[in-house]
């Protein structure tokens, strides 16, 4: 698995700001990885984001210190353009990240700026909007579409230039929840057919909880924790010190653990939690 | 109403089929032969028949009511503001038709013709302009503006503007309904204080934009806008003998139109 984002001894601190947002991070993500990048606000996620993007310092002013690779390119030296080829990132807000006035051109957009051949454009926003769900939908304004139908607009349309790394800045706190199984569902077909490297910033668990491949945990300008869900939520998290809320069948089973009730391990989704209670109620029924 | 579509309303009429290039013409046309007539020539039947024509392009459109509100309204009130300070703000002689008595302004039938003319020229552009943004996607008229050699840079700042007319429009709407529950009444007190008031929507609005305006400006960024000196359009706009004839055919009926008005109903 090649390294699809390094970064060593990252500091980034805002102009007129005294701290540090981020405190000497180092971070390796492989490609074709799904991670979850989880913390309470202000803990410098966002600005590590737009930090890979390159957004930071060439529209943000801030002074970066280490260094940030993006395969091989170096986001904080690269222009634009160059960046977009390899990351890409989709706001928590679709509606300003939508240009234009129909479906199809929104997701013909970009292809158009790079000044892709007509029948190619064609081909891939046809591709695009079948793999995102929205054929069908072409002359519809964006303003028109449901919350989940604009986020996969958004995603569809950074997709249709195949970046190889897509940062999706809270992609389902404004979703209901069938537009977050909508994006769940884009997520796993992304990973799947394209092997997108996928970066999610999320305050919210529950819905990647399953196909993350790993969790990072942010506080104060620095990782915290790091591993796969079922290291992560192993110990117990306390929502009001971490700033994000673990799976609810995770702070189930702590409150269990605290009353006494021995767990072979802390569940972290649904049918995990199903198990593991049907297995000691049997248990108990049997020994009783 | 939502424009949804910017100011664009989806169609199938005649002119909703014609290259956004020819509409654009055609409005030049209209706003040449309107000056020329109402600084020049003056005659207000032939002002009135300009008029009645785009009218008939905007009616033939099919646009959405608030449009015939709009342009009705505005209609009614250039008349009116025009017969009432035309007249009095030049001397003109001719036979008095009416004189205010206090006021001393006079109405002379020549006063009532530079009236009406100057009410259709500021009229008849007006509304052939607003045809072609209600007939045309203003993804269309972005590229026959690129068509026409504009930077393309340049050319998209008006249609993002079209854009995210629906997106201001509902944070409008937001911040009313905000501020309303906060015990802001909009709709009582004198008009200044009333557009005292409004400042509570406009600041806010102002804020939520110039934040957003960020990440439009990285969404744009990442979409590559900018990224080559040219770019391609996956539907092109074709133009066709159609267009061609359809602009002939304006500009053969508005110049016969004047030859015939001036010739023979001079007034």
């Amino acid at each position: 698995m090649a390294t699809a984002i390094k970064i060593e001894d990252l500091w980034v601190r805002y102009r007129e700001e005294e701290d540090y947002a981020v405190k000497g991070l180092s971070l390796e993500i492989g490609e074709g990885e799904f991670v979850l990048l989880m913390g309470p606000s202000g803990c410098g996620k966002t600005t590590l984001c737009l930090t890979i993007m390159g957004i930071i310092p060439r529209v943000i002013k801030a002074e970066v210190k280490g260094s940030v690779r993006v395969f091989d390119l170096d986001p904080l030296n690269a222009s634009p353009t160059e960046i977009a080829k390899y990351v890409t990132i989709v706001f928590q807000n679709p509606e300003m990240q939508l240009v234009t006035t129909s479906v199809y051109e929104e997701v013909a957009f970009p292809l158009e700026n790079f000044g892709l051949p007509r029948d190619e454009i064609k081909r891939r926003v046809k591709e695009v909007l079948e793999v995102v769900g929205l054929s069908g939908l072409e002359d519809r304004s964006p303003a028109s579409l449901s919350g989940g139908q604009k986020q996969a607009l958004a995603i569809a349309s950074v997709l249709a230039l195949r970046p190889k790394i897509i940062i999706l800045d809270e992609p389902t706190s404004q979703l209901d929840p069938q537009g977050t199984k909508r994006v769940t569902d884009l997520i796993l077909k992304l990973r799947k057919e394209f092997e997108t490297t996928i970066l999610a910033v999320e305050h919210r668990i529950e819905w990647a909880v399953e196909y993350v491949d790993r969790i990072l945990v942010m506080s104060g300008g620095k990782i915290v924790l790091e591993g796969d869900p079922k290291t992560v939520f192993s110990k117990e998290i306390k929502p009001e010190e971490a700033g994000f809320r673990p799976p609810q069948v995770s702070e189930i089973a702590y409150k269990l653990v605290r009353s006494g009730v021995a767990l072979p391990t802390i569940p972290i989704s649904l049918n995990e939690a199903l198990n593991i209670f049907r297995g000691i109620l049997d248990e108990r029924a049997a020994s009783s | 109403m939502s424009f949804e579509y910017g100011l664009y309303v989806p169609g199938r009429s005649v002119f909703h089929r014609i290259d956004p290039r020819a509409k654009i013409i055609w409005a030049l046309t209209v706003l040449a032969f309107s000056i020329y007539n109402g600084n020049y020539v003056m005659n207000p039947i032939y002002g009135g028949m300009i008029y009645a024509s785009v009218l008939i392009a905007l009616i033939s459109s099919k646009p959405t009511s608030f449009w015939y509100k709009l342009f009705g309204g505005l209609s009614v009130a250039i008349l009116f503001f025009s017969l009432l300070f035309w007249p009095a703000s030049v001397p003109l002689g001719g036979k008095p038709l009416l004189v205010i008595p206090v006021l001393g302004w006079k109405y002379t039938d020549l006063a009532l013709r530079l009236a009406l003319s100057k009410a259709f020229l500021v009229l008849s552009p007006i509304i052939a302009i607003a045809t072609i943004f209600i007939t045309s996607r203003p993804g269309d008229l972005f590229q026959a503006l690129v068509k026409w050699r504009f930077p393309y840079r340049l050319a998209y700042i008006p249609i993002l503007a079209l854009r995210f007319l629906p997106t201001v429009i509902v944070e409008i709407r937001t911040i009313i309904d905000a501020q309303k529950s906060r015990a802001l009444e909009l709709e009582k007190g004198s008009i200044p204080s009333r557009i005292r008031k409004y400042v509570a929507v406009f600041v806010p609005l102002m804020i939520r934009m110039m934040k957003s305006a960020l990440e439009l400006g990285v969404a744009l960024d990442s979409k590559g806008f900018g990224a080559m000196k040219t770019r391609t359009f996956s539907k092109e706009l074709r133009w066709r003998i159609y267009d061609t004839l359809i602009l002939i055919m304006f500009t053969a009926l508005y110049a016969v139109m004047l030859i015939v008005i001036t010739r023979f109903l001079a007034w």
